[in-house]
């Protein structure tokens, strides 16, 4: 029995130093981000059905922020389903305009350097999902979710920006979510 | 108390249960969103909140349904062995298998819970799982989590050394459509279908199918009779979940299977036929508030299980029992930090002793159970965590009916009272990204099964007069268990490595003791009782690697349990020997387009088991170490199509795996479809 063993160890240890020198494949940041944002939109205590408009938030004046939307906007315009087959398009937003945009919305992608008390404001207003890889926009309570991917994914929640907005979420999801 | 008033009780209390409900709001858990959310299964089975996979405060392996269908059975047990360290599968007939959690192995396993979503298919009669009975589609499985260690703190008493609970699609927030046609050899027949309507209103569910064979032809010893020769199972459920408002759910299940199979008996260490019948009714609802997550959950188990034989010249006896569980329970966060769950529970069990066998009169036991748990989760840090659970449990038991006159108790003896408590506690340090550190301790109870704790008949055994007595003085077995876990990813070769190593010492063993012939009330019997007969001590650990990258996976696994029974533990039980002390799991797999390959291997050190093969009595019986090997290659016909040929125990006609009789070579083509 003893061969046995140490052939089926040698196979394994063979086969593992075989798949070492396997690179990972990459990945664009923003699309894992995007696609991350979407999958929360199932847990919503008020799903969405048919199609929904993902506001991307950006600050003109900010390139970081104009590059970050720009590339989210590319990917919408590509085509991207939410969960449960929900047609997401696009539709940029300037700060300045956030006021009289995000109404028409049902989700926000706040890029980073376009947090504001004003943009948090009228997604209030609107009572829709704000989500952002910009983790001090949530900690400030002027975003809902914030998305990281890297190296797994965390979701982290602020109640009190949900609460102001009035949105609502699967409890089991705010408890596996970190809370701000 | 009487089948009527134990059905009038239930629906009493699910009547409660829906008009608390039906004032607030709901939400059930989405193991699907979830899952593909956080890349991840997600449980409740180690803390009763919600936990990623990776961050469960427990020894806990969970397997996928990619993995279930890519282990090429359709039998759960030898699923849960192709796939968890630490966990050894005892087979002893085509249709009957024992699974056993860190080397306390036994025919009738009394110290593995096993639920389906949730609920308890465990039977309390001898307090073991028939898995042949499962109304459960295999296809239909979303997750089997197997958690190793003590959890009576969150699921109740006979958790003593581990938990499984079978996780199935949602009637509502899954579409599962499947059917599956599988032959074999032994000429085994299965055939299972899952249909799944849902809409804005909520959803549901029907399941049904079987398995019809032909048992091992492997020889049976001298002492096993009334051999069932085609085993076989059907089942049907109907799951639906109803979206009352936005925040509040309903839910409904019933079940019904019946199954044929050959079983090991526990007390007599022999084979007999046993046909098993069971029923269930479920309701419940989840309310989602300002006040948490409350979840009510209400069932009844009705089993009737006929023992056709167990000893060659003991007249045939049936079984019937009945169990109300009723739970009400809330989950609620404090600050960011602090997660609670919050819990109370009844549970009452009957059990009767039916039909033609009794040479004498035969009392119906009744247990009541009260009981109130707690969860608490503290994120110390974002690296830190503490988890504790702690759970009381009083139960009142006394029995109804005729006492035999030759037995050593009176009604009396068996009108009783149990307190006792189980607890669980976890440290989880995150070192780095990577790699975790848990302590964890677990307290965990046994309780009697009902034959050992009422049961009392009086039949013949070839002419000599036997008396099987249940005990009313037990006391619950208590499992302590102690346990140092480290995962690491390692990154460079995409896998994760778990080591545990862990000590479980458990006190006051119960099982039955044949006495031999004894004078009781004047009258000379062969004496079998339950009784508490003192310590069993494990302990061991385990190492595994698992990863996936590029269309292969791999899992590689070295388990080692060690067990020290009392001497009276030894002479009766004997845990000490049950299972292999050494346990090699190898696993390797390759999806290219539209095959898929995978192969297994496991290697079981020498056992001793307790084995009454000649009718003169149980003695130890070695079993040498063996090997055995499954394989399956699936090629997917269509994108919903798929076709596989797999088999298991393919290196050798014959292999014997324990003292009863030795398993065979199996093979099947299976065409799974879903629409």
């Amino acid at each position: 029995m003893k061969r046995v063993f140490l052939t089926r160890l040698l196979v394994c240890a063979g086969f593992l130093a075989l798949v070492c020198g396997m690179a990972p494949s990459a990945q664009a940041v923003d699309q894992a981000d995007l696609m991350v944002a979407l999958k929360t939109t199932p847990l919503l205590t008020n799903k969405l059905s048919g199609s929904a408009v993902m506001a991307v938030v950006f600050d003109p004046a900010d390139p970081a922020s104009k590059a970050e939307a720009d590339s989210l906007k590319a990917l919408l315009d590509a085509g991207v389903d939410a969960p449960g087959g929900v047609k997401i398009s696009g539709l940029m937003v300037p700060v300045a305009e956030a006021g009289s945009k995000l109404s028409m919305a049902k989700l926000a992608f706040i890029t980073k350097g376009a947090c504001s008390d004003a943009v948090s404001s009228a997604a209030n207003a609107a009572g829709l999902l704000s989500m952002s890889t910009d983790l001090d926009c949530v900690k400030s309570n002027k975003c809902i979710l914030g998305i990281v991917t890297k190296p797994s994914v965390t979701i982290y929640y602020s109640k009190t920006a949900a609460d102001a907005a009035k949105v609502g979420f699967a409890q089991a999801f705010t408890m596996l979510a970190k809370q701000i | 108390m009487k089948k009527s008033s134990l059905f009038l009780c239930s629906m009493c209390a699910f009547a409660v249960a829906m008009t608390c409900g039906a004032s607030g709001r709901a939400n059930a858990l989405d193991y699907g969103s979830l899952e593909s959310l956080f890349g991840e299964p997600v449980t409740t089975n180690a803390t009763g909140t919600p936990q990623r996979a990776s961050e469960v405060a427990a020894n806990m392996t969970i397997i996928t349904a990619d993995q279930i269908h890519r282990s090429g059975s359709r039998d759960i047990p030898e699923i849960i062995g192709q796939y968890v360290s630490g966990v050894d599968v005892l087979r002893t007939s085509l249709g009957n298998s024992d699974v056993g959690v860190r080397g306390h192995q036994m025919v009738f396993q009394s110290r593995l819970l096993v639920l389906i979503d949730g609920r308890q298919v465990f039977i309390d009669d001898y307090s073991r799982t028939v898995w042949n009975n499962l109304p459960v589609n295999i296809d239909d499985i979303r997750q089997i989590e197997v958690v190793k260690g003590p959890a009576s703190a969150l699921f109740g008493s006979n958790a003593a050394s581990g938990v499984v609970n079978i996780i199935t699609y949602s009637p509502v927030s899954d579409n599962n459509n499947v059917a599956a046609v599988s032959l074999g050899t032994q000429r085994s027949m299965t055939g299972d279908a899952t249909v799944t309507k849902n809409g804005t209103w909520g959803g549901t569910k029907f399941s049904a199918g079987g398995l019809s064979a032909d048992e091992f032809k492997t020889g049976h010893a001298a002492n096993d009779s009334s051999i069932i020769y085609s085993p076989e199972r059907r089942f049907a459920s109907n799951s639906s979940v109803f979206n009352l408002t936005p925040d509040l759910t309903g839910n409904v299940e019933l079940t019904a299977s019946e199954s044929k199979q050959n079983v090991a008996l526990s007390a007599f260490n022999s084979v007999g036929a046993e046909r098993t019948t069971t029923y269930s009714v479920r309701g419940g609802f989840n309310w989602q508030t300002n006040y948490g997550l409350i979840t009510s959950d209400t069932y009844v188990n009705h089993t009737y299980d006929t023992i056709y034989s167990s000893l060659s010249s003991i007249i045939p006896f049936g079984m019937t029992t009945d169990l109300l569980v009723s739970n009400l329970n809330d989950q609620f966060k404090i600050g960011s930090d602090h997660t609670f769950r919050t819990g109370l529970e009844y549970r009452h069990k009957d059990f009767r002793l039916t039909a033609y066998q009794i040479a004498a009169g035969s009392p119906s036991s009744h247990e009541d159970n009260y009981a109130a748990s707690g969860t608490w989760l503290w994120q110390i840090a974002d690296n830190l965590s503490l988890t504790n659970a702690v759970r009381f449990d009083h139960l009142d038991m006394n029995v109804t009916g005729e006492i035999p006159a030759v037995t050593m108790f009176s009604a009396s003896d068996y009108s009783h009272a149990i307190n006792t408590w189980s607890a669980n506690s976890a440290l989880a340090y995150k070192l780095t990204d990577l790699d975790t550190v848990r302590l964890s301790y677990g307290r965990g109870v046994q309780m009697p099964s009902l034959l050992q704790s009422g049961s009392n008949f009086h039949t013949l055994n070839g002419g000599v007069p036997v008396s099987l007595e249940g005990s009313g003085d037990l006391k619950p077995t208590i499992t302590q268990s102690y346990e140092v876990a480290y995962d690491r990813k390692i990154a460079p070769i995409f896998s994760t490595a778990k080591v545990a190593t862990f000590y479980i010492m458990s006190q006051d063993v119960t099982a039955f003791v044949n006495n031999g012939m004894q004078t009781v009330n004047g009258s000379v019997v062969d004496l079998i009782k339950a009784e508490n007969m003192g310590e069993s001590q494990s302990y061991g650990g385990e190492i595994a690697l698992t990863g996936n990258h590029n269309g292969f996976r791999w899992d590689a696994s070295y388990s080692l349990a060690r067990v020290i029974d009392s001497a009276t533990v030894l002479a009766n039980q004997a845990y000490q020997g049950s299972s292999p002390e050494h346990h090699f799991r190898f696993g390797l797999g390759y999806t290219y387009k539209e095959w898929e390959f995978d192969a297994n291997s496991q290697v079981m050190s020498s056992t001793k088991m307790l084995r009454d093969a000649t009718g003169a009595g149980a003695i130890p019986i070695s079993v040498s170490e063996y090997m055995t090997v499954g394989a399956r290659i699936g090629y997917n016909l269509m994108d919903n199509l798929n076709v596989a040929v797999s088999g298991n125990n393919l290196n050798r006609n014959i292999i014997g795996t324990s003292p009863y009789p030795a398993i065979e070579r199996q093979a099947f083509v299976t065409l799974t479809g879903k629409f």
